[in-house]
């Protein structure tokens, strides 16, 4: 059942088993495994069905790193969230991610690989991929062959990506004991007088309603940043904020920074096996794209984050300006949507026939060039002072909004050095290739050129001493009975993966354990 | 750097993969200038001719100017030399050997085998001195 926020009577108080906060991977995937239960479950969602500016600009924060973007432009606030535009980019954490490594500060999970793959398995089926997906490229394409301790060869699936809107909102809406409630933002959790039990969460609409919800068990799941802007706020009973008595909340924030044109690869010889290494659709309509990995032995002796190297036709970074201006138009009539500045982009296409027509041709052709550019991408290690922390600023509800200062620790400026000099040598040692590296002349630093991914992690990070993690290995929060946090807040250490996969896996998890709970 | 620069060396290095790599084909490319002192008629033969080989050569010895010597250059590969399988095939060996041992130098940003940069720098001395003798 859904309904807006605007339909509930001031100041009344809602009462329910589980409340969950915010509707995307992480919510939804835990508010449909309560699907037909007997727990009456509250589902409170910021937006509507569909982009309100108003509400979106509630993201809006102070960032210090340039390289950050503004939340507004690359998170969601309507029902099913981010997943509205998700690229799809599916794969599991890698094992090493999960065991204390002495060479990463800080770094493990209060669990292993093992204990997530069954979680992984029914995430698969969430999602709508296979189970396969965590094995080897299904396809015909085989990596290089160079038989190294140091170098492998791994692939990503890109599925179409799921819109969990879409996909689930029948499931949630015939479901009896389920109700969604639109346009509900949450301002703070209030908590009993020793702080161990949170017992109501004030919701407020943008209409200048507002109410209250009480429930036995609390999930917030509104992403990386607002999971701790929301525990911050909390401040009426302890004024660091709830679940923050070790000031952790907030600290070890995390994206995954990536550099494209990074590097260049020469190959000696065409080989099919590159084509492993570019991005690719099967039959199945699956995309998948291979990329050079630094084994766990590799990332030990050269004391690596954990990272890969990927590869992408030259044109497809340098295209030229008619066929960047094509593809706009394509994107945009692919949507529905007529570009505002179609007619631009259609005299720029018009005068740049050549360009595509030559990048067309090779297409065609299938004419691949041997030099190719790389792109970098890697975790980065857990830092405390890479933060979210308050303003003063307040937003159209009155609450405080979040400054969000992104740091990339030296490490990942090493890790980069380092996995394109074993990428050259162990090419090189076989005579599959040259390597070229950018950005690591004198005075150039890789992180000047990093892009953000999108992926905001680690502010409630989980660790099963409250001194080191604010959530513990079933993501409660530290000395709060009913609080959890779902979502990639909770990683401890982030790996070179995008988060989907394994915060559905996750939110699957903690489902199971509230079911248990609430039982 | 611009697209145009790179690609003038990935066509340099790209004319050593063909002499020494799998590609084959290209065997046939010698220098046409007359050979200096020490340099033996083998490796005259094998020696790219391309003008991008020129450029990485020049760059090598840029960075390292001691090595401008085309005697001393040349005697890097005297004991391969009369090698059962040709030189082409040793030197190919002694390519990969020289990342095996991270026997390696990195010019804008290319991570060369010493050996192949040496091969370069020999081009670049080669053709310096023939704009010397049209001049």
């Amino acid at each position: 059942m859904f309904f807006s926020a605007d339909e509930i009577e001031y100041g009344s108080i809602l009462e329910c088993d589980l409340c969950i906060v915010g509707s995307g991977a992480a919510g939804l995937t835990v508010a449909r495994e309560f699907c037909g239960r007997r727990e009456r479950v509250l589902l409170l969602e910021s937006g509507g069905f569909d982009l309100d500016p108003e509400t979106q600009a509630l993201y809006e924060c102070e960032v210090m790193n340039p390289r950050t973007p503004p939340l507004t432009e690359v998170r969601l606030r309507f029902f099913g969230g981010t997943t509205n535009h998700w690229t799809g980019t599916s794969r599991p954490l890698d094992e090493l991610d999960f065991h204390p490594r002495a060479h990463v500060a800080s770094s493990g999970w209060p669990f292993a690989l093992d204990h997530l793959t069954p979680y992984y398995r029914r995430a698969a089926a969430l999602l709508q991929i296979e189970p396969s997906f965590t094995g080897n490229s299904p396809d015909s394409n085989r990596p290089l062959a160079f038989d190294s301790p140091w170098l492998e060869s791994d692939h990503y699936f890109r599925i179409n990506p799921l819109r969990f809107a879409q996909a689930y909102r029948d499931d949630i809406a015939s479901a009896d004991n389920i109700r969604v409630v639109l346009d509900a933002n949450v301002l703070h959790l209030s908590a009993n007088p020793i702080a161990s039990r949170v017992e109501t969460a004030t919701v407020a609409t943008l209409s200048g309603r507002r109410f209250s919800v009480k429930s036995s068990v609390f999930v917030l799941a509104t992403g990386g940043v607002e999971n701790a802007r929301i525990l911050l706020n909390s401040d009426d009973v302890e004024a660091s904020g709830l679940g923050n008595r070790y000031d952790n909340v907030g600290r070890y924030y995390q994206d995954h920074p990536n550099v494209t044109d990074s590097g260049q690869i020469a190959f000696t010889a065409y080989s099919s096996s590159i084509l492993y290494y570019l991005h690719r659709v099967d039959e199945r309509e699956v995309g998948h794209h291979g990329f050079f990995w630094p084994t766990p032995m590799a990332q030990e002796k050269w004391g690596m984050l954990n990272c890969g190297i990927w590869l992408m036709p030259i044109e497809e970074v340098r295209t030229t300006p008619g066929l960047a201006s094509l593809r706009h138009i394509g994107r945009k009539l692919g949507d529905g949507r007529i570009p505002d500045d179609f007619a631009r982009h259609l005299l720029r296409a018009a005068g740049d026939i050549d360009g595509i027509f030559a990048t067309v041709y090779r297409k065609l052709a299938g004419v691949g060039p041997q030099l190719y550019t790389t792109w970098f991408w890697s975790e980065c290690a857990p830092d405390r002072d890479s933060r979210v922390t308050l303003t003063s600023e307040r937003d159209a509800l009155g609450q405080r909004r979040a400054r969000v200062d992104w740091r990339i620790p030296d490490q990942y400026v090493h890790t980069y050095r380092c996995m394109y000099d074993l990428l050259a040598h162990e090419l090189g040692r076989v005579g599959l290739a040259r390597v070229q590296i950018n950005n690591v002349g004198p005075g150039e630093d890789p992180r000047e050129h990093v892009a953000s991914s999108a992926h905001h992690m680690g502010t409630t990070r989980m660790h099963v001493d409250p001194k080191h993690g604010v959530v513990d290995a079933n993501c409660r929060v530290h000395g709060i009975e009913n609080l959890f946090v779902a979502g990639s807040s909770v990683f401890p250490t982030y790996g070179q993966t995008a988060a989907t996969y394994t915060i559905v896996a996750l939110a699957l998890r903690l489902a199971d354990h509230l079911k248990q709970g609430l039982s | 750097m611009t697209f145009t620069f790179r690609r003038r060396w990935f066509l340099g290095l790209m004319t050593l993969f063909a002499l020494f790599g799998r590609a084959g084909g290209a065997r046939a490319a010698a220098a046409v200038v007359a050979r200096p002192q020490g340099l033996s008629a083998e490796l005259l033969h094998v020696l790219p001719r391309s003008a991008d080989a020129s450029v990485i050569g020049g760059e090598y010895l840029a960075a390292y100017p001691a090595e401008a010597d085309i005697g001393a250059l040349t005697r890097h590969f005297d004991e391969l030399a009369g090698a059962p399988d040709g030189l082409h095939a040793a030197i190919s060996r002694r390519l990969r050997r020289d990342f095996e041992e991270r026997d390696t130098v990195r010019l804008r940003g290319w991570v060369l085998s010493r050996s192949e940069a040496r091969l370069f720098a020999i081009c670049a001395l080669l053709e310096a001195d023939r704009a010397r003798t049209l001049v």
